[in-house]
């Protein structure tokens, strides 16, 4: 196992944050101190690729603080074990300043407020019923399609209208790079930057309906250096164009039901001479909570009118993985073993002769 | 053709689960949150509070009270015997669901920190009454010592 420098170090910037502000709050107030660590372990079966395997999922630090009456902040380290190292991922980390609850400003690395999932769920797997995120809402990092990351500025809040809550969420960042992946945090390609609106209501009963509307440039680019840039000097790879993306869900959850439905639309467009691509992308994902069981069935489905350029140039399993059509069918169960972790057993078939995976997982939080 | 089919029929068949659970639900909650007294600090301003305005607080979709303070929910914990009645009444869950409810709201910057949780109603009433800013829900016809009731209207 190889620990580069910099998981050290921000390791030790983790710790000693958590030290300086542990010291200042009372024996009550820890119990609410927000810092969660959150982390998970499984059993893999991958049916014909590999065989089967244990695995240790990531180790996931969210620590959010409060700095002052309007202002906060929040950071989320992921160490994402490799086959001989331990990645980090800093996966969000921006300041909130509240003016009121109808406007909360956010700056830095966000997720995209896309529908529901993205826009509620982050890494820690405990938080979520199944054992792996939906096709839809994978990391870029893992081969997802969407910009699930955001770097720039956030513009929300929310109000009562009768007995339900009305959000809304602007983003506006430095959008797509000339690579999908990792999300571009430190410029923007585009003189035009990236936005998406989503808008929501929620009502009383756990009922939620909402849609979203992206807009990134696909700026072009060039093949990344050594050290991550992706500047000047390297191999021109990156087709130019512009990616929409339109998006609806429906989530219901309560104590008896959890029932999740997203839906995204997306379209590239090209101004240098490659075709535009649409994908669709969904999943249906349906729980019964049984006590200290929740048996749940999730559906996800995917198409590709044509390879698309974009996607094909930087991650070439994309277009194999998709293959103009995908479909993922989902079969597992929750068991809640304590107040903090949780047994998770599912399988999953594709639609793919023969191809399934199985997986347990317990995951935890303390 | 044949995927078309097959989306509507999944789409088809989360409508009925929809409404399916809807109808359960609905029963689950009749029993309303008729049982409950809302109690708060002494600190609060509020003199009464209304039903709505009570669900929007534990959803964690009102944060602060009139005057820009912060709230603070103190909650019974999976292990008081009403908290999972008090959970179902005002967030349609249960006190585990609503434990992770607000975890993800807390990383979210939605809450500063996860509701205070009491295992008893005796011991969510000390902490209300010694917490400032803080309402919490509980039976009805318990002693609420320094703490004083909001009186809920519809």
């Amino acid at each position: 196992m190889i620990l580069r420098t910099r998981t050290l170090i921000y390791f030790v910037f983790s710790i000693a944050i958590l030290s300086l502000n542990v010291g200042r709050l009372s024996h009550a107030e820890v119990n609410r101190f927000p810092l969660k660590v959150f982390s998970d372990v499984g059993y893999l079966y991958d049916n014909p690729s590999s065989t089967d395997s244990f695995r240790v999922g990531g180790l996931n630090l969210f620590l959010s603080s409060t700095i002052d009456k309007k202002t906060s902040f929040l950071v989320e380290l992921v160490f994402q074990p490799k086959v001989q190292s331990v990645d980090v991922d800093l996966e969000r980390t921006y300041a909130q300043y509240v003016i009121g609850t109808w406007l909360k400003v956010s700056a830095g690395l966000l997720h995209t407020a896309f529908g529901f999932w993205n826009d509620t769920y982050h890494h820690g797997r405990y938080l979520y019923t199944p054992a792996n995120r939906p096709y839809m809402e994978r990391m870029e990092f893992e081969g997802g399609i969407l910009p699930i990351h955001t770097a720039g500025v956030e513009l929300r809040g929310n109000g009562l209208v009768g007995h339900s809550n009305l959000l809304y969420a602007l983003d506006i960042g430095n959008g797509r790079g000339p690579v999908k992946n990792p999300p571009s945090m430190m410029r923007s390609y585009s003189r035009t930057k990236a936005f998406n609106l989503l808008l929501a209501a929620e009502f009383e009963n756990g009922l939620r309906l909402g849609g979203n509307a992206y807009r990134s440039d696909m700026p072009g680019g060039y093949q990344p250096a050594s050290d991550g840039t992706a500047l000047a000097g390297g191999l021109a790879i990156g087709p130019k164009g512009t990616e929409y993306i339109g998006g609806l869900h429906l989530v219901y959850n309560s104590s008896l039901f959890e029932i999740l439905n997203e839906y995204a639309r997306v379209l590239h467009t090209y101004s240098d001479g490659n075709p535009a691509t649409h994908i669709n992308l969904l999943y249906s994902q349906f729980g019964v909570h049984l006590a200290s069981f929740t048996p749940y069935f999730r559906f996800d489905w995917g198409t590709l009118d044509r390879p698309d350029a974009y996607l094909k140039a930087y991650t070439g399993s994309l277009n194999q993985s998709l293959d103009g059509h995908l479909q993922y069918y989902t079969l597992g169960t929750r068991y809640e073993l304590s107040s903090w972790s949780a047994l998770k057993a599912e399988g999953t078939a594709s639609s793919d002769p023969g191809a399934w995976a199985g997986t347990l997982n317990w995951s935890f939080a303390w | 053709m044949k995927k078309e089919i097959k989306i509507v029929l999944v789409s088809v068949a989360s409508l009925i689960a929809f409404n399916l659970a809807s109808v359960s639900d609905a029963a689950a909650a009749a029993e309303g949150t008729d049982g409950f007294s809302v109690v708060a600090n002494s600190s609060v301003a509020k003199t009464s509070i209304s039903r709505t305005e009570m669900k929007q607080i534990m959803l964690a979709n009102q944060t602060k009270w009139p005057g820009g303070k912060n709230i603070v929910i103190v909650a019974l914990s999976s292990d008081a015997a009403e908290g999972d009645s008090v959970a179902q009444a005002y967030m349609s869950l249960t006190s585990d669901q609503a434990k992770k409810y607000w975890l993800t709201k807390v990383f979210n910057l939605v809450l500063p920190g996860l509701p205070l949780f009491g295992d008893s109603t005796e011991e969510v009433i000390d902490k209300v009454a010694t917490t400032p800013g803080s309402v919490a829900v509980i039976p009805k016809g318990k002693d609420i010592g320094k703490t004083k009731i909001l009186q809920e209207t519809n």
